[in-house]
């Protein structure tokens, strides 16, 4: 069972306990787009690095900043953009928004995630989910 | 007691902690709620986007007598401003923490009236706390002398803080959170902290802020 930290010296805030079942691939361009946070060094760079895990409940965090509702002027609109798609729990989802940032609840080094509205591809219906980027943290644990 | 930031709890499977408290930060604007709650500090790591956007509430696990416990921190958004604090704010909360600054008389004085409007919204059974925060400050006109005689006619417990200090910050929601459990412990607060059905309506996070953030 890994662990997903705080990647800064002297924080190393435990943020949550990673379940795999619940790692997705989301594009490269994500990072950028939502302007998240990148892990400085790289030097703990797995696979699931690259990864967003989904956390479907606040309450799943052992310590998690959240901020309030993003203004359109920061993210600008979503509608035009590339799409962000991904597969979780037998769905195809697409990201629809970008609600709120996550940050460290103790260092507030962020943005380690996002709360986004998605869509689910053939049924239409939306969701709010946690999305925390593992490569804007450190993965305790592993291996 | 740095004990907020270390602690992970999970388990691994199904519920990853014992209880869980809504706890919300009161007092006028400008008392350094927030300071208390986020210090941003900006930089490279810390964008001022962030910053800008500010902080609706954070999640914080610790450790009161080997249970795991999930604090949910809430700062009023600025609304105190128009003592506009809507009910749907202090639902579900079983801490309140009422913070005056110690370099302003005025802040002291309203604490009376923060306390009334409390226990006309919160819950009977939400365990306060007095707070005189910016006690580093060396323009302080409230003494520490005073925020006890506050605290013992208003029968609740005191401490002063400067948000400079983490440690100290912590030990803030620490004991709250401590004197909670307590009360959980000696069923005074049945029902309450024994998981989610006491803070269904706190918005669990999950983005529909506009409801929740009582606007």
């Amino acid at each position: 069972m890994s662990k997903a930290t705080c990647s800064f010296e002297g924080c190393h805030s435990a943020v949550i306990t990673i379940n795999d079942d619940n790692i997705i691939n989301l594009p490269e361009q994500v990072h950028s787009e939502f302007k998240l946070l990148e892990n400085r060094t790289m030097r703990d760079a797995t696979p699931s690095e690259s990864n967003f895990l989904v956390v479907p409940d606040v309450w799943d965090f052992d310590n998690v900043g959240v901020s309030r509702e993003i203004p359109s002027s920061i993210l600008g609109d979503l509608s035009d953009k590339s799409d962000f798609v991904f597969e979780y729990g037998n769905s195809s989802w697409k990201i629809k928004k970008c609600l709120k940032y996550l940050i460290c609840a103790d260092c507030d080094k962020g943005p380690i995630g996002i709360i986004c509205k998605v869509q689910d591809q053939t049924k239409n219906e939306e969701r709010v989910l946690h999305l925390l980027s593992l490569r804007s943290l450190q993965i305790m644990g592993r291996n | 007691m740095s004990g907020l930031r270390t602690v992970s709890a999970s388990s691994g499977n199904g519920k990853s902690y014992d209880s869980i408290m809504k706890i919300l930060l009161i007092g006028d604007s400008g008392v350094g709620k927030s300071c208390l709650l986020v210090r941003f500090v900006e930089d490279k790591f810390n964008p001022s986007f962030i910053t800008t956007i500010g902080i609706d509430f954070k999640i914080k696990t610790v450790d009161i007598n080997g249970k795991k416990v999930k604090l949910q921190l809430w700062d009023t958004a600025g609304q105190e401003r128009f003592r506009t604090i809507t009910t749907a704010y202090y639902r579900g909360a079983m801490g309140i923490i009422l913070v005056y600054d110690v370099t302003d008389e005025r802040t002291f004085t309203n604490i009376k009236q923060w306390f009334k409007t409390v226990n006309e919204h919160a819950n009977d059974e939400a365990q306060l706390l007095l707070v005189g925060n910016k006690s580093d400050m060396e323009t302080r006109v409230v003494t520490a002398d005073q925020g006890e005689a506050l605290a013992k006619e208003l029968g609740i417990p005191f401490i002063e803080s400067s948000a400079k200090n983490d440690d100290n910050v912590n030990e803030i929601f620490f004991t709250l959170a401590k004197l909670i459990q307590e009360k959980i412990d000696s069923n005074k607060l049945v029902g309450v902290g024994n998981g989610k059905e006491g803070n269904i309506s706190i918005n669990s996070g999950s983005g529909n802020s506009s409801k929740s953030n009582c606007c």
